[in-house]
């Protein structure tokens, strides 16, 4: 079987995250934060442990500003839902998944306004329209830091220095991008960095949460309330980090886990992983360019992209497509609209969408090959 | 010996991990209730080291809740 999906979720997972929960579910009992014995101070020192990883990922300086979710739309939700109020303004980019589109259509309805700003075909955001829309005033500015349909990566530091110079807070759903580029959240005025666990951080499902800046952080109603392992006594929710964001036990597993698949990335070396995944995404490119009725979106110079590869094909139905490889050539790739047609509208994609093909440092370039000569031999199947 | 407390076990998780790095003996401990009713943990240190102690907490920008001198 030959897995194109990472843009989902990366598979395999390293093994090292699956020893790490395998010896965390199999030895350690208690909950991080709750309890003072051996086994709880065990699992809560590991659980921070795992913050200062992502902090240094992050380039934030304090690991308490780092607050787990389930995921990155979690968070996403987290910051939207607990800082904007009717007529608040928005800006965000004409890129971004459903995950952050969503919720703010739902905000709408009560009073949020939102504009959109414009991407070109590579689908990059229109940095002076973006500078005039912000001159003109705005809460919140959120961008989409890697595409989950073309891989474009955003130009996050220039973002950020425009929503800093007009007194705006910055979000970036940063689900695809973490684990496969620097990211610089301090440095770049990032406010919000959501980020999930169990794509480029190589963590398992269920893992993932916000970076926060500090003004945003004391600005931010939780989402949810509850018990946090401190000020136990008190009826109210404490307003210090991370306890304020994280009530309810912990997905200590998970994280722990996560810890471990940030170890290997670590090890690896992010700029590694990435080149290996750009190579795989020109390799393939170059195999699609020949085939005349393909269609490619996104930029075709990789090194403005993560490892995703997103086409159509003219006259031919995608899902069917796609059903072929998987049932005929064992090869799992997406086709659709990727939760994403605010994108696939900017890319021109829309509604037809595209197949995607998402690579991880596990993908070679045999699997590769083998899929664009099983596609090769579809298409002329007829 | 000297007791540190903080409203939350996260902020003693931060302290447990600055004074590793930085090496300097320690515990966490149970608070004791008579002090805290929150169910939270403490950091024990000795005297010798308190000095250095606070000032890395305050490079470090974490308040503390309360420091006890305590016997063994």
């Amino acid at each position: 079987m030959i897995y194109l999906d990472n843009a989902a979720t990366t598979y395999p997972k390293p093994e090292k995250v699956i020893e790490t929960i395998n010896y965390h579910l199999r030895n350690l009992g208690g909950s991080t934060g709750r309890g003072h014995y051996q086994w709880a101070l065990e699992i809560s020192r590991k659980v921070y442990a795992v913050r200062t990883k992502v902090a240094q990922l992050l380039s934030i300086d304090d690991p308490l500003r780092v607050i787990f979710t389930y995921n990155s739309t979690y968070a996403i939700n987290m910051v939207l839902k607990g800082l904007l109020k009717p007529g608040d303004r928005v800006i965000l980019s004409s890129m971004e998944h459903n995950a952050v589109v969503r919720p703010l259509r739902s905000l709408e309805k009560k009073g949020v306004e939102l504009v959109f700003i414009p991407c070109g075909p590579e689908g990059v955001i229109d940095l002076e329209t973006l500078r005039n829309e912000a001159r003109l005033g705005a809460r919140l500015i959120t961008v989409l830091g890697a595409s989950n349909v073309s891989g474009t990566i955003q130009p996050l530091a220039e973002i950020g220095k425009i929503a800093h110079d007009n007194n705006i807070l910055f979000l970036v759903d940063g689900a695809q991008l973490a684990g496969l580029e620097r990211i610089e959240v301090d440095n770049w005025h990032i406010d919000a960095f959501a980020f999930t666990g169990h794509k480029g951080l190589y963590g398992p499902q269920g893992t993932g949460g916000v970076a926060l800046s500090s003004r945003l952080a004391r600005l931010l109603e939780p989402l949810i309330e509850g018990g946090t392992g401190s000020l136990s006594e008190e009826e109210y929710q404490p307003d210090f980090l991370p306890d304020k964001f994280e009530s309810g036990t912990l997905n200590s597993a998970g994280i722990i886990g996560l810890g471990a698949g940030v170890d290997f990335l670590l090890e690896k070396g992010i700029s590694s992983v990435v080149s290996h995944e750009r190579k795989l995404r020109d390799f393939l490119i170059e195999k699609l360019v020949r085939e005349k009725n393909i269609n490619l979106f996104g930029p075709l110079d990789s090194q403005k992209t993560t490892g995703i590869l997103s086409f159509n094909i003219k006259n031919k139905d995608i899902s069917t497509i796609t059903n072929i490889l998987d049932r005929d050539y064992g090869i799992m790739v997406r086709a659709g609209l990727h939760c994403s047609p605010l994108a696939h509208k900017s890319l021109g994609s829309f509604p037809i969408g595209t197949i995607r093909c998402s690579f991880s440092l596990f993908n070679t370039q045999d699997e590769v090959l083998f899929f664009s000569k099983s596609l090769n031999e579809i298409l002329r199947r007829g | 010996m000297i007791l540190i407390r903080w409203p939350t076990p996260n902020w003693v998780l931060k302290v447990n991990h600055i004074l590793e790095k930085e090496k300097i003996p320690h515990q966490i401990i149970p608070t004791p209730r008579e002090l805290d009713p929150s169910c939270n943990l403490s950091i024990l240190i000795a005297e010798t080291v308190l000095e250095q102690t606070v000032q890395l907490l305050e490079t470090n920008e974490v308040p503390v809740d309360g420091l006890l001198k305590v016997n063994n």
